[in-house]
């Protein structure tokens, strides 16, 4: 049984064994039959504590493609609107013994927190408040190797965007770092602290055609509004400003640049159109068709023996 | 005639270690200090390995009575006080209702009397239900037993407000103790804002939210010369402000929490919950300034912040969870490892435990002949662990809980009765 809580969790090569599996798998989600026994008769319960188009389907369809029963539970419409806490929550899922629980929660930190009450389940880790994604990444890399022969060792990416509350963003920077890339930041100040320089030892940009210059994979993130306090930008219009990844910026970048983003997108705001529909650069849909191979490898991976 | 003959221990005062020395005691008095006093008493307690010492105080108490009695009340409190050696306490305003008139000071005082030899001193609100935006009648719960002003929980952040409730308890000659905080900068925090924040993903709590508002309060306690105590210093930088500021004789006085002198932001990792508070633990370097501080006086005191909570509220996602920890049994067990560690003397530990912040108060607790004084024999090679049997709390919030502690108080004089502990 093999959770997977954070990038830091694995190694290079456990990197490279979950791609090369989901490699293996992506025919299937080709085929006329979508399906494989791999998980016949196990359970796996998505827990989603926010809303989620990309990763709640396709770990259902994952799941579903394994042949496991895969259950959703939103939690609005679950208890815990009636007040129940997540602990019991989960408690009560696994007295119903799941193989899996796949959990999305808006508070960081809170796999590792379930993890000292639960013995029995597999938990994989859709999104902890601002802290990791590991399967965005993950996927992101598997979506790279498509493109690129090699994925380590000098590969130059830019993250650009709101960082600060982005758990994609941690989570490739842990990835991309264990990988020996060169991974750069690209935001103001609200939205990137000075200290995460230190934090994740990487340096930072201001200017996003400095931080561009030369890369060869650009990351763009949304402006969450849902994550904003207050005063983190004064608008959309003046983030687009500076920081919108439009085709006068990405020329800074190397020639064949890749383009990619987590979804969902803002046009407009951190993306232009025209990057995002451009089929020669960008990723962006490829990224979501790898997601369903990699969550199918990730689930195999934890329930192998 | 109920004589107490405290033999075979080490007197120690904040002026003198002296080893041998015996203590006489009788209706609460101390009639006799000395060697070989000779004078057979009726009880005579055998303190070799430990010391006699006057009882400590812990001025900053959540007790949590009336309205939160869940977590903690003044007979759970009181008794978790005494198992740790100490014999007056200050309890915090942040009740419900807030000890913000004379009626809720009253009752605190009576039901302590009533269940506990220790001495409950209240600190009573200085704005009503601590919203800061209107004075609490002063006059009548100082008259009624209130020691000193505080929203504690939280600051008072207008400052016209708090500089005529300076104005008024300055006349008094009662102090305002103060939770630094600027609430705009700290809202959505659970830990320090920092580089060990940023990799955990919670939300930070700047030191400049404590640096700013002790900055802004030094000025006001130079406006209206009234004494200004600082609650829970955490920042290297708070120190040298109060430095300074006292430099600069500016009526101001601080304290530290012992879990700000032993762990930084970096073990929030490991204890989790256990150790979210606020304000929170800062980095190593302003743990290093906080010793600083102690050791060169900038620091008058060592409080706890007993800050109960029930399990349940530390038992959820970090940023979810209750802030505080637990301290009244732990406080003078720590405070003889520093000894250990050389941080500091036995004098110091006497002054900052026990003498300092009875000053601030004005209460006595002398250790001389012919005073009347609560003492505390300390055996600082005593093995025990914080668990549910010797908890006396009602909370069990500690990051010390069920780990191996060496030191302990073994017996406390108060109010002339001899109790083992």
């Amino acid at each position: 049984m093999k959770s997977l809580l954070s990038i830091n969790d694995l190694t290079q090569s456990e990197i490279f064994e979950i791609l090369d599996e989901a490699q293996q798998l992506i025919e299937v989600s080709e085929r006329e039959i979508k399906k494989v026994p791999a998980l016949k008769g196990k359970g796996v319960i998505n827990l989603f504590y926010e809303n989620s188009t990309r990763t709640r389907t396709s770990f259902e369809l994952a799941a579903k493609r394994l042949s496991a029963d895969a259950v959703n539970i939103s939690a609005k419409t679950s208890s815990a609107s009636k007040g129940e806490t997540l602990l019991d929550t989960v408690l009560n899922i696994q007295a119903m013994s799941p193989d899996v629980v796949v959990l999305r929660h808006s508070s960081s930190g809170v796999h590792k927190f379930l993890a000292e009450h639960l013995e029995k389940v597999a938990i994989i880790n859709a999104g902890d408040g601002t802290n990791e994604h590991p399967t965005q990444a993950l996927l992101d890399c598997l979506a790279l190797r498509q493109r690129l022969k090699q994925v380590h060792n000098g590969l130059k990416i830019a993250i650009v965007g709101d960082i600060r509350h982005s758990r994609v963003a941690k989570s490739n920077i842990l990835l991309h770092k264990k990988l020996n890339n060169e991974i750069r930041l690209i935001a103001p100040s609200t939205l990137l602290p000075e200290e995460y320089g230190e934090a994740f030892d990487v340096p930072i940009y201001r200017d996003i055609r400095e931080g561009l210059t030369g890369v060869d994979v650009i990351m763009a993130l949304r402006i969450q509004n849902e994550r904003m306090e207050r005063s983190f930008i004064s608008s959309t219009q003046e983030y687009c400003d500076r920081y919108c990844l439009t085709k006068d910026r990405i020329r800074f970048a190397s020639e064949d640049v890749l383009i990619m983003h987590p979804g969902p997108i803002n046009r407009g705001v951190e993306i232009s159109s025209e990057v995002v529909d451009c089929k020669k650069s960008s990723l962006i849909l490829d990224q979501v068709k790898m997601g369903v191979a990699l969550r199918m490898a990730v689930l195999i991976r934890a329930l192998r023996n | 005639m109920n004589s107490i003959l405290l033999k075979n221990g080490t007197v120690i005062t904040d002026k003198s270690v002296e080893l041998q020395k015996e203590v006489l005691l009788e209706d609460g008095v101390v009639k006799a200090l000395d060697y070989n006093i000779g004078i057979k008493a009726q009880r005579e307690i055998d303190c070799s390995g430990c010391y006699i010492m006057p009882s400590a105080i812990d001025p900053h108490v959540h007790l949590r009575e009336p309205g939160q009695t869940w977590k903690e009340d003044i007979a759970s409190g009181t008794a978790a006080a005494i198992a740790g050696g100490i014999s007056v306490i200050g309890c915090m305003p942040n009740t419900s209702p807030a000890i913000d008139h004379k009626e809720v000071i009253a009752t605190i005082i009576r039901r302590a009397r009533e269940v506990s030899p220790v001495k409950v001193l209240p600190f009573a609100a200085l704005t009503v239900g601590r919203k800061g935006t209107k004075l609490a009648p002063i006059y009548e719960m100082f008259d009624a037993g209130a020691v000193a002003f505080t929203d504690d929980g939280s600051p008072v952040e207008d400052c016209y407000v708090l500089r005529r409730g300076l104005e008024i308890i300055g006349d008094l000659g009662s102090f305002y103790a103060s939770h630094e905080e600027v609430t705009s900068l700290t809202v959505g925090g659970a830990m320090n804002e920092g580089v060990v924040s940023h990799r955990l993903g919670y939300g930070g709590i700047p030191k400049a939210s404590e640096e700013i508002c002790i900055g802004k309060e030094i000025e006001l306690s130079r406006l209206t010369g009234t004494r200004i105590h600082f609650l829970h210093v955490t920042s290297g930088r708070s120190i040298e402000m109060i430095r300074r500021a006292k430099a600069d004789g500016i009526n101001v006085t601080c304290e530290v929490c012992p879990h700000n002198l032993i762990f930084t932001d970096e073990d929030v990792a490991e204890y989790g919950t256990m150790l979210k508070m606020n304000p929170p633990l800062r980095t190593a370097l302003d743990r290093e300034e906080l010793w600083g501080g102690i050791v060169d006086g900038t620091v008058d005191f060592i409080a706890t912040d007993h800050a109960p909570h029930e399990a349940d509220t530390k038992r959820v996602p970090f940023d979810e969870a209750s802030f505080g920890i637990t301290g009244l049994q732990t406080f003078l067990t720590h405070a003889f490892l520093f000894v250990k560690q050389q941080k500091f003397s036995l004098e110091r530990l006497v002054e900052l435990t026990c003498v300092n912040a009875r000053k601030l108060l004005g209460e006595k607790n002398s250790l001389a002949v012919g005073e009347r004084c609560d003492i505390t024999v300390f055996d600082p090679q005593l093995r025990w662990t914080l668990n549910r049997e010797t908890n006396r709390s009602k909370s069990y919030n500690s990051p010390w809980f069920n780990k191996e502690l060496v030191g302990k108080a073994k017996w406390i004089y108060i109010n002339g009765s001899l109790e083992e502990l």
